[in-house]
């Protein structure tokens, strides 16, 4: 098969780099980079460059340990993720902070301390070679690797992945199975010839691992923009370096579907899951171990994805150890990481743990790492699986009705970026799914929508939020993921990170056709919508007074997000995001209800001034720019759908929307 | 490679409060001390041991026991060469359990798997519920072996694991591949790819 590399087998003599010189190879690694390599193999160099200022510290510092024999330190990681293996907790340890700890683990176990005692208690077991390889070591030999990889001599091996990786991104299948049978099938036979070249003779166990780390690494480095799904998506450049920036990528169908889901059952609490006695005094930890899980997206080889998995697995044990006395199994672990998992809600999880699961040979899968991705496989899988509240300790009724509650609450809390992904998505056979949410949202007063302590956090963060979203427009990590980052998303009209520009364009498009539908929603259902409307104060019952006010709280919210969307059209520095809003706009619920109550001519005169004011904010020529062209649009438009049996829908509807989306139009229409 | 190490995957099933935990901690504790342990990490935990010459590592992965995550065990103990099941001699549901899991495993890895059926806390003699003719009759009757151990005082585990290390031992001898590594590889391959042939490990070995 074409993805077969011939490797030239010349005669080769021993060289001296083998096992033990590992420490000066190392070294090399990271000051004669650019030196040995001839122009085939540029990008290994800025692989190699990329790591380098945090692997140096810890490299050189861990040589010793290692050069005393393959023995077995404390498994800790001391990856280009941060170290959290350190007993103090250090949050914020860097290589520094690891190199470090290498010595003061081994100051630990020797109690002399010194070099020499070192391995006697880092080594395990009866054999004098062991299986147990640590992160540190399987790093390192991967470096060591890409060493050797450098040199003359591993020429063809340097061509056969450099053709492998060309054929493979031109060639290469698009099926997911395909693409991963193919990668492991290459990587097993190159590891094959690897072994049988002189400059890898005889490896010990942990220079098998960074053999096939590293190639891993090399492959998936290179062949992550067409192997990763979301990357595909987001029709990412191939690029160099084992970091990728999460705003480039685009969840998939799947991604979306669990994200929404998780989203839905947020309201699950520790004690549902029988563990809030380990959430108590542990709140900084479990954000860490959010945080861990959620560099997940950013490094790109299966490798460093499992890394970041075993790092977040790791704050939980020093949760569990914290707050337990007794051993601590899996017991007690799942239903944390369960918890995690959901509070973190990742996009993109899904896509990583395919990728993962795609990419990563399978017989490579029963290392302590691997089992804390099959735990987190486990964890998902339960998520998914929750419909009913039979797995959960909660009562029924209040689950279906906090959950019923979250539903409602989606489009809320969804940032617009995934509100428009989802339109995007809906196109044709799922319009119907976004009309029923449009329903849901007009409908929500049939029950109370939300406790008004909820209500309060929300306009509490409205208020404070947005400059911390401005400074950081490009963390989608904090999108989303509560309801507040979500208000504040559609506060600035967003960056948009889940989305290119095509498919801004295409769900720009079909936003008319979702505004119609949502028109018509409104027009049939707003007499349920504000039932207070044409209310006298004699009217109210006492027992209706929480509703009124929180039909209350909610208009002023939504109030606030349309003032500060049409302040932001108005904004110059913003043009670039314009043509992102019209989607968004109609499928905010905010927006649809004040359409219907400015059509219905029955709103209250606060709401009035308040458009009116809206309104004013507006420049007057582009008011009267719009009135213009909208004008003109409609004219031909009744031109061509006189025909039509529903003309009527579409004229309101732009006429309702009107006030409303002016930048978008305007943009549109340029 | 210079050591034909081998590599067996264990899974640990059974319902919460057996004792799952703690015989596996009890195992790798008593050979070495604390210091030398190397994962006191929850669900995890690897030991080598020498049996007739050949050194052996086990990786002994924890599952949670809770009823509420039984679904889950197929992604655990897929790929796994050894199951021990544990059941609390004091408890009768647990034993139930156990006999569901051990329904599940058989149908689901066949004899790929070595069966372990495990009643802890025999210590607590005095309370016992499930007699031991009776479960060793069960054990029997689906090709696994029971062992009676005590976490508590540290009783019949030692031999449990050599016990069960051997079989796996001579599982994969007398099946036809030659190496616990390309097991995984052949299984990963038919699991992933059925367009390959079976007989690709052998054209294919990696490195032994």
């Amino acid at each position: 098969m074409w993805f077969g590399s011939s490797l030239l087998s010349g005669s080769f003599n021993n060289n001296n780099n083998n096992n033990n010189n590992n420490s000066n190879v190392n070294n090399s690694d990271n000051t004669n980079n650019n030196n040995n390599m001839n122009n085939n193999n540029n990008n290994n160099n800025t692989e190699g460059l990329t790591e380098t200022p945090k692997k140096n510290m810890t490299k050189t510092n861990i040589n010793d340990e290692f050069l005393s024999g393959n023995g077995i330190s404390s498994s800790q990681s001391c990856d280009s993720l941060s170290n959290l293996g350190d007993p103090d907790f250090d949050v914020k340890s860097n290589s520094s902070n690891s190199s470090s700890h290498v010595q003061r683990s081994t100051g630990n176990g020797s109690g002399a301390g010194g070099s020499e005692p070192i391995y006697e208690n880092i080594r395990i077991g009866n054999g004098s070679i062991s299986t147990i390889i640590t992160l540190e070591e399987s790093t390192k030999e991967r470096n060591n690797f890409y060493t050797k990889l450098k040199s003359p001599k591993a020429m063809d091996i340097r061509r056969s992945l450099l053709s492998f990786v060309t054929k493979f991104s031109e060639y290469g299948p698009a099926n997911y199975e395909e693409q991963g049978h193919i990668i492991i099938t290459y990587s097993r036979e190159l590891e094959h010839k690897i072994l049988l070249h002189p400059l890898w003779q005889d490896p010990t166990e942990a220079e098998l691992e960074g053999i096939r780390d590293g190639i891993e690494k090399y492959i998936m480095n290179k062949l992550y923009h067409c192997t990763f799904f979301p990357a595909r998506l987001g029709r990412l450049e191939p690029q160099e370096g084992n970091i990728v920036s999460e705003s480039l990528l685009v969840p998939t169908e799947d991604d979306l579907k669990l994200y929404k889901h998780i989203m839905i059952h947020q309201f699950l609490e520790p004690q549902h899951f029988d563990i809030e006695k380990f959430f108590t005094v542990n709140e900084q930890r479990q954000n860490l171990a959010i945080s861990e899980l959620k560099k997940m997206n950013t490094y790109k080889t299966p490798r460093d994805k499992m890394v970041c998995v075993y790092n977040c697995c790791k704050v939980i044990f020093k949760l569990l150890k914290n707050t337990n006395n007794n051993p601590t199994g899996a017991d007690e672990f799942l239903p944390i990481l369960i918890y995690v998992v959901l509070k973190a809600n990742l996009p993109m999880l899904k896509s990583n743990l395919i990728y993962v699961s795609t990419f990563r040979d399978q017989s490579r899968m029963m290392t302590e790492i691997a089992c804390y991705f099959t735990h987190l496989v486990s964890a998902v899988t339960f998520i998914e699986n929750i419909s009913t509240p039979a797995d959960l300790s909660i009562e029924e009724s209040e689950f279906y009705r906090l959950r019923e509650k979250y539903e409602m609450e989606l489009p809320l809390k969804l940032n617009s970026d995934m509100l428009k992904r989802l339109n995007y998505k809906l196109s044709d056979q799922q319009k119907s799914i976004l009309a029923n949410s449009a329903i849901n949202n007009t409908q929500p007063q049939s029950q109370p929508q939300s406790t008004p302590v909820k209500e309060n956090n929300n306009t509490s963060n409205i208020s404070k939020s947005p400059p911390h979203s401005n400074s950081k427009p490009l963390q989608p990590n904090s999108r989303g993921h509560s309801r507040h980052s979500s208000l504040n998303n559609s506060n600035i009209s967003s960056h948009n990170t889940f989305f290119n520009e095509n498919e801004d364009i295409h769900s720009s498009c079909n936003s008319p056709n979702v505004m119609a539908e949502h028109f018509s929603n409104f027009s049939t259902n707003q007499s349920h919508h504000y039932e207070f409307l044409n209310y006298h104060s004699d009217d109210i019952k006492i027992g209706q007074i929480p509703k009124l006010l929180e039909d209350y709280k909610k208009l002023i919210i939504e109030n606030n997000i349309l003032k500060s969307k049409l302040n932001n059209g108005n904004n110059p520095a913003n043009n670039n995001f314009h043509i992102s809003e019209p989607s968004s706009l109609s499928s905010s619920p905010a927006l649809s209800r004040n359409n219907s109550t400015t059509w219905n001519n029955q709103i209250s005169p606060n709401l009035l001034s308040n458009n009116k004011s809206n309104n004013n904010s507006l420049s007057s020529k582009t008011i009267l720019e719009e009135e213009q062209s909208l004008q003109q649009d409609k004219k031909e438009k009744e031109k061509e759908k006189e025909k039509e049996s529903q003309p009527n829908i579409i004229e309101k509807n732009q006429f309702a929307e009107s006030p409303n989306t002016p930048s978008s139009l305007s943009s549109l229409l340029d | 490679m210079a050591d034909a190490d081998k590599s067996f995957k264990v899974v640990l099933l059974g319902e919460g409060c057996v004792g799952k935990t703690s015989i596996v901690l009890r195992y790798i504790q008593n050979t070495f001390n604390d210091k030398h342990l190397m994962t006191q990490h929850a669900g995890f935990f690897q030991k080598n041991i020498n049996i007739n010459g050949k050194r052996v590592c086990l990786t002994i992965w924890d599952t949670a026991g809770q009823e509420r995550f039984h679904a889950l065990g197929p992604i655990y103990y897929r790929g796994s060469q050894g199951a021990l099941v544990v059941y609390d001699i004091t408890d009768n549901d647990s034993f139930i359990k156990a006999k569901n899991w051990i329904k599940e495993l058989k149908t689901m890895l066949g004899n790929d798997i070595s069966l372990c059926i495990i009643g802890n806390k025999c210590d607590l003699e005095k309370t016992r519920v499930i007699t031991l003719a009776e479960a060793e009759a069960y054990a029997k009757s689906v090709g696994a072996i029971h062992y009676s151990t005590s976490a508590k005082l540290n009783k019949g585990i030692e031999d449990l694991f050599l016990d069960l290390t051997r079989r796996m031992l001579s599982n994969v001898s007398t099946s036809t591949i030659p190496s616990s590594s390309n097991t995984a590889q052949t299984t990963n391959r038919s699991e992933r790819i059925p367009i390959v042939p079976d007989n690709e490990p052998t054209t294919k070995p990696v490195c032994c």
